[in-house]
């Protein structure tokens, strides 16, 4: 992968949610407080590269996936894509590029809309961004329903003749209609059963081969994550705390966080139990971040630079990057 | 974990339980044939995916079935009495007392509108105890399971808990009452990775601490393995396989045991393929007249389509529902026997 | 354990109950002449009050006015005042309540505040102030009617755009690059309609029935027009020796109400199972 081309650059990428304020503290003049869901991140996406984002509810996962195909605009930072930065473009030079990128949902239940027939909603895509001709596009539909694993009558049926496994492949199609470059997947089989799951898993990585797909995979299951990515960046309240190859990950884990979350995995062995879970108590809460280290008041190495500086993202080892006080 | 099967050993017995649904004017077969029992102080699993009866299953013990449920045949025996034949008040003595319920989801399962003491004194409703006997048994539930500054929360709202302190609140709450059996129906499903890890652990705990039974409901084989003494894997309403844990993990003897280990993404196989089982699962309202699992068997012959398999003991206290269930025997299951990894 | 065995229904039952009576009523509306000689503003001073018979079905009024006649020709006005007054606070509301929930800030925050002030104004004086200005007639009856009438559509779909628009599919339309007018058309307009069809049906009723009660106030349909309302209200002070008067024009107003009721039940239940 040394040479592999870039097909997104993601430069210190920021999002914040700002938090209503009530009247009363308008007028006691208290500071405006925020989310700070995406926290400054900066990362490089390969091409034909499958990247996944793990971590835990709260991170900020699912707003930097939405803030990179820009369903959220980002407070600051550059998001370039083919040589272009997206975040300077308006929405009208943004409408033809969006088809480059496309993104798949987490719950078949409210990913479709329920008024629409698969083959219509396959339809407008289709001439919407002249994919094809009219004539053209019955043929289309068949194609990529084919391509997914659904049999031909689905093209005239609603959404909620199918099960949860189908409407998730029907949601791909819906992606890959348009021949992205880019597909961010938010979570595609959390809500599927174990047998489904696997289905939908191999179709995934069998469709980023046919179309040369590059696929930011966010999930915070660990085990789905081994399976299907190459590289993985671990995500903790709005920053990336470590970032390597999948073997780099799971085989060295450099940051204390990365350790937890894969120690916090069931182990599959019964004979194998520990009386103590990996780590105790929540999250922080990402309104009132403290300073330093995101993970500090909850880290079992933390020294007492941790709490006043934020670690830098260091190469530790070839590939292998990490934010952490305990390789300075 | 083996405890010896002696009778007076066995708190939960369910023989031959079947629960039907009717709607729109048809029969879905939720529950079919269902045979268990839960020795003291012992965890039992239910695993399964969606739609294969395991919440029909656990909720029919306590008698929380809909309307429209049926239970045609089966009997719930608890300590020697029959559930399904108890009258209303002593089914109230049960419920809630003897065995109680956690499940997936605390917002929805516990009272917004009240505070959790309150919640909590409605557990000793019927006991005789004495305000301060009641003060201090809420916060003491409130410790077990790891909330600090117990006797502030007692008076927030289940809103003011976050993620798993919630979970832990339900756990407390429904612990109050000292029920002998807990049912647990997927208390971690709806849960971060490090939060499910600290509700396993602490289930785990609090069960030998109190001496309590536990029955699990999930379709999470890593949750199954570290909270379970024996297993279930249900299939369209059917039990398909029974073992302890060990055992089905690494010497699986039926299809679709075998089909959910080879479909399930882990890190600790080595082999790097995902083989998912092909089709989905039946319509509860049209099974086949043979094995439902058999238009998906790879195993499947032409008996598999005429004739339901029954329970055989495939070796001692170990069950399959399968014609075939020789054919694997020596699969490669999720883990090896002889401790350490595949 | 008890068990209820549903048959499966393959029409809804409010529904049809109430196509038919509402069929009944709209033909009434269409046809009066074929059910009736008389005319109903011809007067007839040889009987007036009488009794119903076989001459007079509903009996006659103080001029000798055949009240069936009236009655059945009020049909055709009081249903077009029912769908009339409707149907311009449908489609206005839902259209304000689309743009105030799908696009919220600013355009919202006026938007509502412009329905509080609105909200303000109790119906009835709204709707005399109205007439006072723009003299008693149908015309000002629809007037004010339509100028009530939009709040509650515009809160309705307000609501039902608020839920709908954060629904991953309207986000994935997004992602596809669909512009505002398209995502609004295709994506939440056809989720969020049903809610305010249901309350169209019901609304109907309400309208019609307004209508008659201003009418019976004598600020709407005027004499000697017929129309439910005023009719009733005209048989007001011979409600002792002539109660005919009152009584069928009412069953004809509560049993028209009825059937737009039903139909809406009825598509509040077809329309509430194909949600997922």
């Amino acid at each position: 992968m040394s040479e592999a081309k870039k097909l997104v650059e993601i430069k210190h990428l920021k999002k914040n949610f700002p938090i209503p304020r009530k009247i009363t503290d308008v007028l006691t003049h208290k500071p405006a407080k925020s989310v700070k869901a995406v926290d400054d991140i900066s990362i490089d996406i390969y091409e034909d590269e499958i990247l996944a984002l793990v971590g835990e509810s709260g991170c900020g996962k699912s707003s930097f996936a939405r803030t990179i195909i820009r369903l959220y605009d980002p407070d600051s930072g550059e998001i370039i894509m083919n040589g272009k930065d997206i975040t300077k473009l308006s929405r009208s030079e943004l409408r033809p590029l969006k088809k480059d990128s496309q993104m798949v949902f987490q719950d078949p239940y409210s990913s479709l809309n329920p008024r629409m027939t698969v083959g219509d909603m396959l339809k407008e895509e289709f001439l919407y961004h002249h994919i094809c001709s009219k004539e053209e596009v019955n043929g289309k539909i068949a194609d990529i329903l084919e391509k997914v694993g659904l049999s031909q009558d689905a093209a005239d049926r609603f959404p909620s003749e199918f099960s949860g496994g189908q409407r998730q492949r029907i949601g791909i199609a819906r992606a890959l209609a348009v021949n992205p470059k880019f597909l961010v997947t938010d979570e595609p089989v959390s809500a599927l059963d174990i047998s489904i799951q696997a289905q939908i898993l191999n179709l995934l990585k069998e469709l980023q081969k046919e179309y040369s797909l590059t696929i930011l995979f966010i999930s915070h299951n660990l085990n789905v994550v081994y399976y299907i990515a190459d590289r993985v960046a671990v995500m903790y309240l709005g920053k990336i705390m470590e970032l390597g190859s999948t073997r780099d990950i799971y085989g060295n884990p450099l940051h204390p966080y990365t350790n937890i979350l894969i120690k916090s995995s069931p182990n599959l062995d019964p004979r194998k139990r520990d009386e103590a879970p990996a780590i105790q108590g929540n999250p922080p809460s990402p309104i009132d971040v403290p300073p330093g280290c995101r993970f500090a008041s909850r880290c079992p190495k933390a020294k007492d630079i941790c709490f006043k500086e934020m670690p830098e993202l260091k190469e530790i080892q070839p590939g292998h990057i990490c934010a952490c006080h305990l390789y300075d | 974990m083996e405890n010896e099967e002696n009778k007076n050993e066995k708190l939960l017995d369910v023989k031959d339980l079947s629960v039907r649904f009717y709607s729109n004017g048809r029969e879905m077969k939720a529950v079919n044939d269902v045979s268990f029992h839960i020795n003291k102080g012992e965890t039992f699993g239910f695993v399964g995916e969606s739609g294969c009866g395991k919440s029909t299953t656990s909720r029919a013990i306590i008698r929380l079935l809909a309307d429209n449920a049926v239970v045609p045949e089966g009997e719930i025996l608890y300590n020697g009495k029959d559930i399904l034949k108890m009258s209303q008040a002593e089914l109230r003595k049960v419920r809630g007392r003897e065995i109680g319920m956690i499940f997936q989801e605390p917002m929805t399962a516990l009272n917004p509108v009240i505070t959790i003491k309150k919640q909590m004194y409605e557990q000793f409703i019927g006991t005789n105890m004495a305000k301060e006997e009641k003060e201090k048994k809420a916060v003491e539930m409130l410790s077990l399971v790891g909330i600090p500054n117990p006797d502030k929360r007692l008076n927030e709202y289940i809103h003011q808990f976050s993620g798993g302190m919630r979970q832990r609140a339900m756990i407390a709450i429904t612990l109050a009452a000292n029920p002998k059996l807990l049912i647990a129906d997927e208390p971690t499903t709806a849960l971060d990775v490090t939060i499910q890890d600290q509700i396993i652990k602490l289930i785990n705990k609090i069960k030998g601490q109190l001496g309590m039974s536990v029955l699990l409901i999930t379709h999470d084989l890593g949750v199954v393995s570290q909270m379970c003494d024996r297993v279930a894997v249900m299939y369209a309403g059917y039990f398909v396989e029974t073992a302890d844990t060990l055992t089905l993990f690494s010497k699986p003897r039926h299809p679709y045991t075998k089909g959910l280990i080879d479909a399930l993404p882990s890190t600790e196989k080595k082999d790097s393929t995902l083989k998912p089982i092909q089709g989905t699962t039946p319509s509860l309202a049209e099974l086949p007249p043979g094995c439902p699992f058999a238009p998906r068997c790879p195993y499947c012959e032409a008996i598999c389509n005429e004739k339901m398999p029954v329970m055989k003991e495939v070796e001692p206290r170990h069950f399959s529902r399968c014609h075939f269930s020789e054919k694997l025997i020596g699969a490669t299951g999720l883990i090896s026997a002889e401790g350490g990894d595949k | 354990m008890s068990v209820k065995i549903k048959k499966k229904s393959s029409i809804n039952p409010s529904l049809l109950l109430g196509l038919i009576i509402t069929s009944v009523f709209v033909f009434i509306a269409l046809f009066p002449s074929l059910l009736t000689q008389y005319d109903p503003i011809a007067m007839d001073s040889k009987s007036m009050l009488a009794a119903p018979s076989a001459l007079h079905y509903f009996g006659t009024d103080n001029y000798g006015r055949d009240i069936f006649a009236r009655t059945v020709y009020s049909t055709r006005l009081d249903l077009l005042i029912g769908v009339g007054a409707m149907i311009v606070p449908f489609f206005v509301g839902t259209t304000f309540g689309i743009i105030a929930g799908y696009y919220g800030g600013k355009i919202d925050a006026i938007m509502m505040r412009i329905l509080d002030i609105f909200m303000a104004f109790p119906y009835m004086v709204l709707a005399i102030a109205i007439v006072a200005i723009a003299n008693a007639g149908v015309n000002a009856l629809f007037i004010s009617m339509w100028l009530v009438g939009w709040k509650e559509y515009t809160r309705l779909v307000r609501s039902e755009v608020l839920v709908v628009k954060n629904a991953e599919y309207v986000e994935a339309a997004k992602v596809l690059g669909y512009s505002d007018f398209r995502i609004i058309t295709r994506s939440i307009l056809p989720n969020v309609l049903s809610s305010a069809i249901v309350y169209g049906a019901s609304d109907i009723v309400m309208c019609m029935m307004s209508g008659a009660a201003m009418s019976y106030l004598g600020l709407g349909v005027q004499p000697p027009t017929p129309e439910w309302g005023a009719i009733i209200s005209g048989g007001k002070a011979f409600l002792g020796v002539a109660w005919w008067i009152m009584l069928f024009p009412g069953i004809f107003l509560v049993l028209s109400g009825l059937g737009f009721s039903l139909i809406g039940d009825g598509l509040s239940d077809i329309l509430r199972q194909k949600g997922r």
